[in-house]
This record gives C-alpha cells, structure tokens and sequence, in this order.
C-alpha cells in the first residue's frame, strides 16, 4: 500500500498520451474528449501534468508539478481535470489543519465535486430523487441534500460561524449578500446571452456595480474603518462581494479605480489563507466561462 | 406610529405581498406608505433610505431594511417562524426558495408580451403540476404532520399557502391532485390572524390588472 492515499501509485512517463491506470470503481467513464480539448485551451500549468491515474470522480489524477503552488509540507494529490485536491489525511477525516505563513492555523474544509457533463448523469439525479426540485446546484452535507443557492449558503455560513453575532448582524450580511448577488446574477447570466448582446450588457454591469452597488460598500468600509464588512469578522458579505469584484475584474479590470478603500479590501480579503489558498492555481475555484462551459451547460439542460 | 413597522411600496401586490402575508400571519400590525408617484420614488431614493436605490423598503425596529429575503429572514426570526435550528432552517430555506421561484414566474406573467403568453402560461402550468406542487405534496406525505417543517407553523407553510392561492387564481384545477395542499391551505387559512387577512379590507392586495401595470411601469420606470 503507498505512503500516499493508500490506494494509488503516480506512474511517472516521459509520454505525453496519459496512460490509462485504472483504479477506480469499475463503473468509471472517462471522457477524455473534453479533456483534450481542455488541454488545448488552458492557459495554466496544469497542461504539462505528468501522467496519470484516475481519481473517484473518474478524471485523471496526479502529482501536480513543482511550479504549481502547494502546501509543501502536506502530501497531496492533485486532479488535472477537475482540479479536486485530495489530502493524505492519516486519521481520514475531512479537514486537516495547515499552518499560515503567519503562524496560525487554518482549518479549510475541503469538499468533493461530481460534475455533470451529460443529460443522463442530470436524469440519473432526478429519477432517484436527489433533487427537491430537478435542479442544481445540490450539495450533500451533513446527512442533507441541500439545494438552492441561498439555502446552501445559509447553512454552511452558519454552520461556520460567518452570518455575524446576532441578529442585526446577520441582516445586514443578508442586505449585502442580496444586494451583491443581484449583481453576481448578472455576470453568471453573461455567457448565455446572445453575441451581440454580450458587449452591451457588459457596460450595463458596470454601470451597475458603479452606480449602485460598489459605493454602498465603499461607503461602509470607509465608515467604520474595520477590516470586514460586518461586525469586524470575517462574513458571508465578505466572500459573496469578493468573488462578484473579482469576476467582474475579470471583465473590466479598473472597475475599482473611483474606490480606494475596496481596492484595499480586496487584496486584504484576497490574502486570508484559506481564500489565498482558494485563489492560487490548481484550486477548486473554477475558470472563467468559456465555449465548452456553454455548450456543456446547454447540452445537460436543454430539453 | 412608532411601534408599527412602515412598508414602503407601490400600491400592488408584486415583491412586497410576501411580506404582507408573513407580517398579517405573524399578527403583527403594519403602516403603508404607497408610491405613487415617481417623485415619491425619487424622494426616498435622495433621502439615503433605500441602501440600493430599490424598494420594498420596511422601516423596523429602528432600521430601514430592504431586498426582500434579507426583510423576510428578519420577520420569521423575529417572530419564530424559522424553526429551531440550523437543520430546520435549511428545510424552511430550501422550501421558501422553491415558492419563490414559483412565485417568480407567476408576478411577472402579466408583464409577458401578449405573442408569448400561452407558452409562458403552459411553461408555469407544467413546473407548478410537475415540478413545485409534487414536492411540497410529498413533503406533507412524508412525515405526515400539519407543517411542512418541525411540526409547527413557519414561513415556508404562509409562503406557500400565499402561493397556492395565487395557483388557484390561475387555474383552480391546478390544484386538483394535491390533497395534502388542499388541507394545508385549509389549515392555515382559518387561522385567527390569516384569516383576517384574508377578509375584504384587508392589506392584501388585490390580483394585477392592466390598469396596476400600467401604474407601475410609470413610478419604477420600466
């Protein structure tokens, strides 16, 4: 049995076809069109990944190469696929505590991922009741099937601590996290919006966050000079309007010029340990939309 | 008054009924101040008390509190509509997401361009019989109690008794296959303080007309 997950063995080959070990369950389908063409499109490091073995979720899985970031002092196994890590955890729980460069300890929760890639594997999901309501996003968690969004969120904010101390807190992280989603809707809508559409609506976010979201925050944060929105804690406010700045960076990279103290909040946010773990590459956070993420996303949910 | 708390809305059902409903079921008196104009929107928009530039807007207990799930958390809280725990409100969430989403497609029927409006009628006859209803039928059958959670009233039962009558506004038969609903809404409905609000003269607002539209279209501007 190797030192490393207890099941598998990284083959090292100077090839560059993977080589197929298999060691997963025996229902297993590869797909290893959509990995090609993924290779062909990707920008990041992960393209020179040495070959390969497959991982539970059925993509393929390997040491990630040195020059991609790692917590060094942790075995770990990276999906080049999926980008789903997997800890050596010798007493096989779910979390596992990394020192921060500053000393503390941080406990990141870490989470497996099945991607939907066909309308059968969405059917499979519905004829077996999984869904309350034949949709997705579903996160099963503590013993729950959890669906819609903001259900989800609720819960795992609660669960960690991150909805403020008491109520009047936990309103005004729900004011924020509703106003800062009214706009996030618009950047996860954006992909499948008709061509011409697509640079219109691009000036019309803007104009949103700049018009009304963003000094609404600004004003906050310059407000009470604390390092969070709420509370002087870290909040789902905090997350929620730091993935919407930096989607929308990605498409109007000086968004944030006329607002000096969300520049600042941004990069201090960015720098926890647990988000800049999330924000390296070979994270699960996941790239920017792009044809194949459209097309797949029409080709599981179109009628 | 200072006790009550202050809606701040046009005089339409559109997002702010929820609302209404949760207050009314709550039993908790409420003041309205209708928009009826632009300038009134414009008014409370230059006074700084609409955090978004958007209503609903409810003045409560010393706040001004607007977007419609962050207002409707702080009711059921309050008011101990939202179970009695984190595993209960996880349930109660994910029921009262689903009535919205509902609710969603229904509030903006009658916005729909009249050359697609029998698609959009057949599109929410299908999800409410297909999809919504059945769900909410074999929750009530699973464990068979009153509520639809912790074997006590809560949000998700007024939201979705609100949206049933909503259903049954549009096709009574809608309804028909749904036994466990029926009596949900028979249960909530006789209720002291729903009832009330269900009475002629009450705030419950009435279904939307053209006329309402039109009155909309004109203060929000779309």
């Amino acid at each position: 049995m190797s030192r490393k997950t207890g099941a598998r063995q990284v083959m090292k080959t100077t090839e560059r076809e993977p080589q197929r070990q298999k060691v997963c369950p025996p229902n297993w389908l590869p797909n290893l069109s959509i990995l090609e063409e993924l290779k062909k499109n990707s920008s990041g490091g992960w393209k020179e990944c040495r070959p390969f073995v497959y991982c539970r979720v059925s993509h393929i899985l390997d040491t990630p190469p040195s020059h991609l970031a790692a917590p060094s002092r942790l075995n770990w196994l990276g999906c080049c696929f999926c980008r789903s890590l997997y800890l050596h955890c010798p007493s096989r729980e779910r979390g596992m505590p990394q020192g921060g460069p500053s000393g503390e300890l941080s406990l990141t929760t870490w989470f497996d991922e099945e991607f939907l890639e066909t309308k059968e594997q969405l059917q499979k999901l519905q004829d077996g009741n999984h869904l309350l309501f034949q949709q997705v996003p579903m996160v099963e968690i503590d013993g729950m099937k959890l669906v819609q969004t903001r259900s989800i969120l609720h819960y795992i904010a609660d669960k960690h601590h991150l909805f403020g101390k008491d109520l009047k807190e936990r309103t005004l992280i729900d004011m924020y996290v509703e106003g800062t989603l009214d706009l996030l809707e618009l950047l996860i809508m954006h992909p499948f919006l008709k061509p011409d559409d697509q640079q219109k609506e691009v000036a019309n976010m803007a104009q949103k966050a700049i018009i009304r979201y963003f000094p609404v925050f600004e004003k906050v944060l310059r407000g009470h000079g604390q390092r969070f929105l709420v509370g002087n804690q870290l909040s789902l406010a905090d997350i929620i309007l730091l993935q919407t700045i930096l989607a929308l960076e990605e498409k109007i990279p000086n968004i944030l010029s006329a607002f000096p103290h969300l520049q600042e909040y941004t990069v201090k946010i960015s720098n926890i340990p647990t988000i800049k773990k999330f924000l390296e590459p070979g994270s699960k956070k996941k790239p920017p939309p792009d044809d194949i993420y459209v097309r797949t996303v029409y080709n599981i949910f179109m009628p | 008054m200072a006790g009550k708390p202050t809606l701040h809305y046009f005089n339409g059902r559109g997002r702010m009924e929820c609302i209404r409903w949760l207050l009314a079921a709550a039993g908790v008196e409420f003041e309205e101040k209708f928009i009826e104009k632009p300038e009134d929107l414009d008014k409370l928009k230059n006074d700084g008390s609409l955090m978004f530039q958007q209503v609903p807007m409810v003045e409560i207990d010393g706040m001004k509190l607007v977007q419609t799930r962050a207002i409707l958390n702080y009711i059921a809280t309050k008011y101990n509509l939202y179970g009695k725990d984190m595993k209960e409100r996880a349930l109660i969430d994910m029921y009262s997401e689903g009535v919205a989403d509902l609710g969603e497609m229904i509030m903006h029927f009658p916005l729909c361009p009249p050359a697609e409006k029998d698609a959009k009628l057949t599109l929410i006859r299908e999800k409410t019989t297909n999809r919504y209803l059945p769900a909410f039928e074999n929750v009530l059958k699973s464990h068979g109690q009153d509520y639809l959670v912790g074997n006590k009233l809560s949000r998700a039962d007024i939201h979705l008794v609100e949206l049933l009558y909503y259903v049954e506004e549009l096709d009574p038969s809608l309804l028909a296959n749904f036994p466990l609903l029926k009596a949900l809404k028979a249960r909530v409905s006789s209720l002291p303080a729903v009832k009330k609000f269900l009475q002629p003269g009450s705030q419950r607002k009435p279904p939307t007309d053209e006329k309402k539209i039109e009155e909309a279209r004109k203060v929000f501007k779309f």
